[in-house]
């Protein structure tokens, strides 16, 4: 009975005319379609691995970019901190720099040495006139450098070194045929600054010579205060010579010249006192002699600029 | 392939068959266009069958296998809520037929199936179990368990 039912249920069941002429059409055009080229090509995960593998080889570049980088231009921790004004100070590369030398800047304190300016007051060369100053400028690299700069450096080194200490006479003489007035006061105000900076407090003179005294002096690798110093022991002690006295200090021949003028020892040294002007060098440079920072100190109880103990 | 002509006699041939086979799975005819398209268009580039027997057994299991992933697929889940099932698109078709379909759609597979087969197609037990993957006596049980429920359905 449920046969019957069943199979005369399904023999109801037939496709209409409608259906069968719309799937034959369907299919029809389905199998007369083109062969589908696949929409994406590269397929979409060909797409990631190139991503990927490019991603790599720019890393990879970077990498090898990084390394290769010069070491100089690396901070190392061995390495000695550079001076921040330094690569500010380096002249433009667009310029030529100008090593005629415009000025003469000698200083002594103990250490002595000679810095060449240019008309920019830059410096163009540095020469120790003693033992002592060419150890001081053996290690810093002060050529073609601003005189801000190089006197930075070169007054940091004097002090780590021990030579600015109060007791100390530090002497600067500037030798120009040009008007050296300007160099002086930026001088001045660059020791007074910058040893302020440091905590040092020497004695200091800074004079202007004329170019024939500094040449004079420079004959004899000595600044040129020391030459005047010793010229002015000479004058007392004719029978001394310059030779005699040149690795003496400044302030041990200014002490015998003011023995020989007084026959004794013991009275105020000529250095003593603020503001004195009396020095070797008076009447004998171009009268623009001038000291700071006074001392009460006897030249004649300890050698002034000598490395303290 | 099959050229347009045979495709069409092809078509024409084996079209209730697979309409009824359909009638299994969906009562809606958009449900059957689509196998329709699916099972003649693989049929078409089919590169031939060893004997009509065989080309009607690939028939059916082709489109019950289509029905199958018709009814999984979202689309049908959304556009055929079960109480449309109820409903047969022929207006042709008794409330007698509906009645025994709708009993032998709400056997669960592979009740049905078997039903089909052994009932209308007249397949043996063992023809079935070739069909459906199975073994013959799961067929004879399954037929057992699916006259019972279909007496119980279709009781006066």
């Amino acid at each position: 009975m449920i046969d019957d039912r069943i199979r005369q249920a399904f023999d109801s069941v037939q496709a209409d005319e409608e259906l069968i002429t719309r799937t034959m059409t369907n299919v029809t055009e389905r199998l007369t379609e083109p062969p589908q080229t696949p929409s994406h090509w590269p397929p979409p995960r060909l797409w990631w691995w190139l991503l990927g593998a490019l991603v790599v080889v720019v890393g990879v570049l970077l990498m090898r970019a990084v390394l290769s980088t010069p070491t100089d231009t690396l901070t190392s921790p061995n390495s000695a901190p550079q001076p921040a004004a330094s690569s500010a100070a380096t002249p433009s590369t667009t310029h030529p720099f100008d090593s005629r030398v415009a000025y003469r800047l000698y200083l002594e304190v103990n250490p002595a040495l000679e810095l060449q300016l240019n008309a920019d007051q830059w410096v163009v060369s540095a020469t120790g006139l003693n033992s002592d100053g060419e150890a001081v400028i053996a290690d810093l690299t002060l050529t073609q450098r601003d005189l801000e700069t190089a006197l930075n450096e070169l007054l940091a080194q004097l002090a780590s070194a021990g030579y600015l200490n109060s007791e100390a006479l530090l002497v600067t003489d500037i030798a120009s045929t040009e008007d050296a007035s300007a160099l002086m006061t930026t001088v001045q105000s660059q020791l007074t600054e910058q040893l302020a900076a440091a905590g040092s407090s020497p004695q200091v003179e800074t004079q202007v010579v004329d170019e024939q005294t500094a040449d004079l002096a420079d004959s004899y690798s000595i600044t040129p205060t020391k030459y005047l110093a010793i010229r002015d022991l000479l004058s007392v002690d004719p029978q001394a010579t310059v030779e005699q006295y040149c690795d003496r200090s400044i302030t041990e021949i200014r002490h015998l010249a003011y023995q020989h003028r007084h026959g004794q020892q013991g009275l105020p040294s000529p250095n003593s006192g603020s503001g004195s002007g009396t020095g070797a060098g008076a009447g004998s440079g171009t009268g623009q002699h001038q000291t700071g920072q006074g001392s009460t100190a006897h030249p004649g109880r300890h050698g002034s600029g000598g490395r303290p103990s | 392939m099959l050229d347009q002509a045979e495709l069409s006699c092809a078509i024409r041939r084996h079209a209730d068959t697979v309409r009824r086979v359909c009638a299994l799975y969906s009562a809606l005819t958009s449900d059957a266009e689509d196998v329709f398209q699916e099972v003649f268009l693989k049929f078409a580039t089919h590169p031939g069958f060893e004997s009509p027997d065989h080309e009607k057994h690939w028939l059916i299991t082709v489109t019950m296998n289509t029905c199958k992933d018709l009814l999984k697929s979202a689309r049908f889940k959304r556009s055929a809520p079960s109480d449309q099932l109820a409903l047969y698109a022929s207006e042709s078709i008794s409330d007698e037929v509906t009645t025994v379909l709708n009993a032998v759609r709400n056997l669960k597979t592979p009740l049905r199936e078997t039903v089909y087969l052994h009932y209308y197609e007249g397949y043996t037990a063992v023809e079935i179990a070739q069909l459906l993957n199975s073994r013959p006596n799961t067929v004879y049980s399954w037929l057992a368990r699916a006259r019972k429920l279909l007496e119980e359905a279709l009781h006066d």
